[in-house]
C-alpha cells in the first residue's frame, strides 16, 4: 500500500513539474512571439518612413523649383521628377509621383501607396498596417504652407494598427513623425 | 505503470521539443531583423562617406590627372574605380562610378556599398550630378554613328585637317569635303551643341567611309531589319545661284546612304536617305528594300523653308551670320521589318509599309550633304548639294519609337543641365 501511495505521490509531483515547466515554456514562446511581432512592426514601419523619405527626396529632379509639387494636401501629396522611380534610374521623360492611402482596408489595413504616372510601383508600392496619413507642408522658410508650388518640405505623420496575436488583446497602434524634405529643389538652391 | 509513465514522460518531451523549436524560430527572425536596420544605417553612412568622396575626387585635377591621365573627351568619357576589400565597420565600399559628358564640370558619381553582419546582408548605392546633360541619359542617342560636328575645323584648305570625330565610339568619322575659306564649321551658340557645319550648296560635303569587320563581312553602319537615321539642319530658302543664273535645285540632300552608287540603276535609290527635292517642294525620306525589285519605300511630306544661310553674289556664297535666329528643324527615319516612318520635328509625318524584308545592305559609308553617285558622266546637278547648315547626325541600330524620336527632337533643342542628388 506505500508502495503505491509512493509511486502516486511521486507522479503528482511529477505532473505538477512537468505542467509547471510546460506553462513556462508557453509563456516564453508567447514573449518570443511578442517580440518578433513588434520587432516587425518596427521593421515595416522604418521600412514605410525610408521610402517616404527617399520618394521626397527624388522630388523635382531636372524641374523648376516652383512646379516640383502639383498636389499638396492633408491626406495625399504628388510631385513631378524626371527620375524613373520604377527603374531607380534618371529618364528623360517627366513622371508624376503620388504618395497616399488606399480608401478601403483588408486583413493587413490599409496599404502605403506610391505611385508613378498613375501606376503603383512595383519595388515600393505598399506597405500595409497602416490607418491613417496626414501631411504637413513647409516652405522654403519652414513655414506651413498650403501652397503646392511652394511646398519644400513636408512632416508625414503615419499612424499603424495592427492587431495583436493574441485573441482578446487590444490592437498595437503606432505613430511616427517624419519630416522629408524636396532635397534635389533645396540642392538647386530653392 | 511504467509503461503509463513512460508515454506521458514521451508526451511531454515532444510538446517540449515543439515549444522549443518555435521558440528557436522566433528568437532567430528578431536578431535578424534588427541586425539589418543596423546594417541598413550604417551602410547609409558609409555610403555617404564614399560619395562625398567621389564628388570631391571628381572635381581635383590631381584625381583627373592621375585617374584619366588627363585624357581629352569631347563627349562622354566614363571611369570606374574598384576597389578591393575597402572596408569600414561592416561595410565594404566596391566601386565608384564617375561619368563626365562634355567636360569636367558635367559629371556624376554613384556609389556602391555592400555591408554584411551574422549573415545578413544589405546592399546601397546613391549618386549626385553636377550640370549633367538630360539628352545623354535617353536611348535615343544614336549609337552606330553620331557626328556633333563640334570641330573648328579653321582653313581645312590650309592645314587639310577635316575631321569630325564620331561620338558614338565606333570610330566613324567623317570627312568634310569641298571649299571652306574660313572654316567648314561654326559656332551657333547652343547650349549643348556648339557648332554646326555649313553646306553651301556647290561643293560641301561630308563623307563617312565603311569599316567592314573583317571577320564577318559586316559593316555596322550598314542598313538592316531595323535602324534610325537623325540629323538636325537649317534648308536656305532659296538654295544655290549660280553666276546669271536662277535658283536651281540643288536643294538638297541631308543624309544618303548609297545602295550601289556605281550603278545606273541604283544609283538613286539609297538604302536610307533623307532630301529636300525644290522641284516639288517636299522632304522625302526613303529606304531600298532589299526584295527582287529593289523596292523603294519613300514618305513625301511638303515642306517649307524659311531659313537664309547664304546670300549669293555673282554665284559667290556668303555665310549669312544672322543664321541663328532661324530655327532648327530635325528630321529623321524610323525602318523597321518593312515599316519606314519619316520624323520632322520629332513628329512622325508619314508612314509607308511595304515586304517584311531587311533594307538592301549597303557597303559604301554614308554621305552627308549630297548624293554619293560613282557612275561615269554623272552630271552636276545629280548630287543635290545640301545648302544650308547642319548639326548632330547619327544613325541608330533599331527602329526609336515615337516618343524616342520626340525625346531626341526635344533634348538636342532645349538641352537640360541638371543637378541632383539620390542618396
Amino acid at each position: 500500500m506505500s508502495v503505491l501511495l509512493d509511486v502516486l505521490g511521486s507522479v503528482i509531483i511529477g505532473a505538477m513539474l512537468l505542467m509547471m515547466m510546460t506553462t513556462f515554456q508557453i509563456q516564453l514562446q508567447e514573449s518570443s512571439q511578442r517580440i518578433l511581432y513588434v520587432a516587425t512592426m518596427v521593421d515595416n514601419m522604418d521600412m514605410a518612413a525610408t521610402k517616404i523619405n527617399k520618394t521626397f527626396a527624388l522630388a523635382g529632379i531636372g524641374m523648376p523649383v516652383d512646379s516640383v509639387c502639383v498636389i499638396a494636401e492633408t491626406n495625399r501629396v504628388a510631385f513631378k521628377t524626371f527620375w524613373d522611380c520604377n527603374s531607380d534610374t534618371l529618364s528623360t521623360t517627366r513622371h508624376t509621383i503620388e504618395i497616399k492611402i488606399a480608401d478601403t482596408a483588408n486583413n493587413y489595413g490599409k496599404a502605403l501607396i506610391i505611385s508613378q504616372d498613375g501606376t503603383p510601383m512595383t519595388n515600393a508600392g505598399y506597405i500595409f498596417y497602416i490607418e491613417a496619413i496626414s501631411f504637413i507642408y513647409y516652405n522654403k522658410s519652414d513655414v506651413v504652407t498650403n501652397s503646392a508650388g511652394t511646398v519644400r518640405s513636408a512632416d508625414v505623420l503615419l499612424t499603424f494598427r495592427r492587431d495583436s496575436n493574441g485573441a482578446g488583446n487590444r490592437p498595437l497602434r503606432t505613430n511616427i513623425q517624419v519630416k522629408c524634405y524636396f532635397m534635389n529643389s533645396y540642392l538647386q538652391g530653392a | 505503470m511504467g509503461r503509463s509513465v513512460l508515454l506521458s514522460v514521451m508526451l511531454m518531451t515532444t510538446l517540449f521539443a515543439a515549444i522549443l523549436v518555435s521558440l528557436n524560430r522566433n528568437m532567430i527572425q528578431f536578431p535578424r531583423v534588427m541586425v539589418r536596420n543596423a546594417l541598413n544605417k550604417e551602410a547609409e553612412n558609409v555610403s555617404d562617406f564614399a560619395l562625398r568622396n567621389a564628388i570631391r575626387n571628381a572635381g581635383s585635377q590631381e584625381f583627373l590627372q592621375s585617374y584619366l591621365e588627363g585624357e581629352h573627351f569631347e563627349d562622354e568619357l566614363k571611369f570606374t574605380q574598384v576597389f578591393h576589400n575597402f572596408k569600414i565597420g561592416n561595410c565594404t565600399i566596391d566601386s565608384l562610378r564617375y561619368s563626365f559628358v562634355n567636360s569636367q564640370g558635367n559629371y556624376k558619381v554613384k556609389s556602391f556599398i555592400r555591408a554584411s553582419m551574422q549573415g545578413v546582408n544589405v546592399s546601397r548605392d546613391a549618386e549626385m550630378a553636377f550640370d549633367y546633360p538630360l539628352l545623354t541619359l535617353g536611348g535615343s542617342k544614336p549609337n552606330i554613328i553620331y557626328l556633333e560636328m563640334e570641330r573648328l575645323l579653321l582653313f581645312p584648305w590650309l592645314f587639310h585637317d577635316r575631321e569630325l570625330p564620331d561620338s558614338s565610339g565606333n570610330g566613324y568619322s567623317g570627312t568634310a569635303g569641298g571649299f571652306s575659306l574660313i572654316s567648314a564649321t561654326i559656332p551657333w551658340g547652343g547650349a549643348y551643341s556648339k557648332y554646326c557645319t555649313k553646306f553651301n550648296g556647290i561643293d560641301n560635303y561630308i563623307s563617312v567611309d565603311p569599316q567592314v569587320d573583317p571577320a564577318t563581312g559586316v559593316d555596322s553602319l550598314s542598313t538592316d531589319n531595323s535602324f534610325s537615321l537623325l540629323i538636325f539642319a537649317k534648308l536656305d530658302k532659296n538654295g544655290y545661284r549660280a553666276l546669271f543664273t536662277n535658283y536651281d535645285k540643288n536643294q538638297g540632300t541631308l543624309l544618303w546612304i548609297p545602295s550601289e552608287p556605281e550603278s545606273a540603276t541604283m544609283k538613286l535609290k539609297p538604302c536610307a536617305g533623307i532630301w529636300y527635292d525644290k522641284a516639288d517642294g517636299k522632304m522625302h525620306f526613303a529606304v531600298t528594300q532589299n526584295d527582287v525589285g529593289r523596292t523603294m519605300l519613300e514618305v513625301k511630306v511638303a515642306h517649307t523653308r524659311t531659313a537664309v544661310i547664304w546670300n549669293f553674289i555673282l554665284g559667290i556664297p556668303f555665310f549669312n551670320l544672322s543664321f541663328a535666329e532661324y530655327p532648327w528643324c530635325s528630321y529623321g527615319i524610323t525602318y523597321n521589318s518593312g515599316t519606314l516612318k519619316g520624323y520632322i520635328n520629332g513628329v512622325n509625318v508619314g508612314t509607308v509599309s511595304g515586304t517584311n524584308i531587311r533594307a538592301y545592305p549597303s557597303l559604301y559609308g554614308m554621305s552627308i550633304g549630297r548624293r554619293d553617285i560613282r557612275v561615269a558622266g554623272v552630271k552636276y546637278d545629280d548630287y543635290r548639294y545640301f545648302c544650308g547648315v547642319m548639326d548632330q547626325s547619327g544613325m541608330h541600330d533599331r527602329a526609336l519609337t515615337a516618343g524616342e524620336m520626340k525625346s531626341w527632337h526635344n533634348g538636342v533643342m532645349s538641352a537640360t543641365l541638371i543637378k541632383y542628388i539620390r542618396d
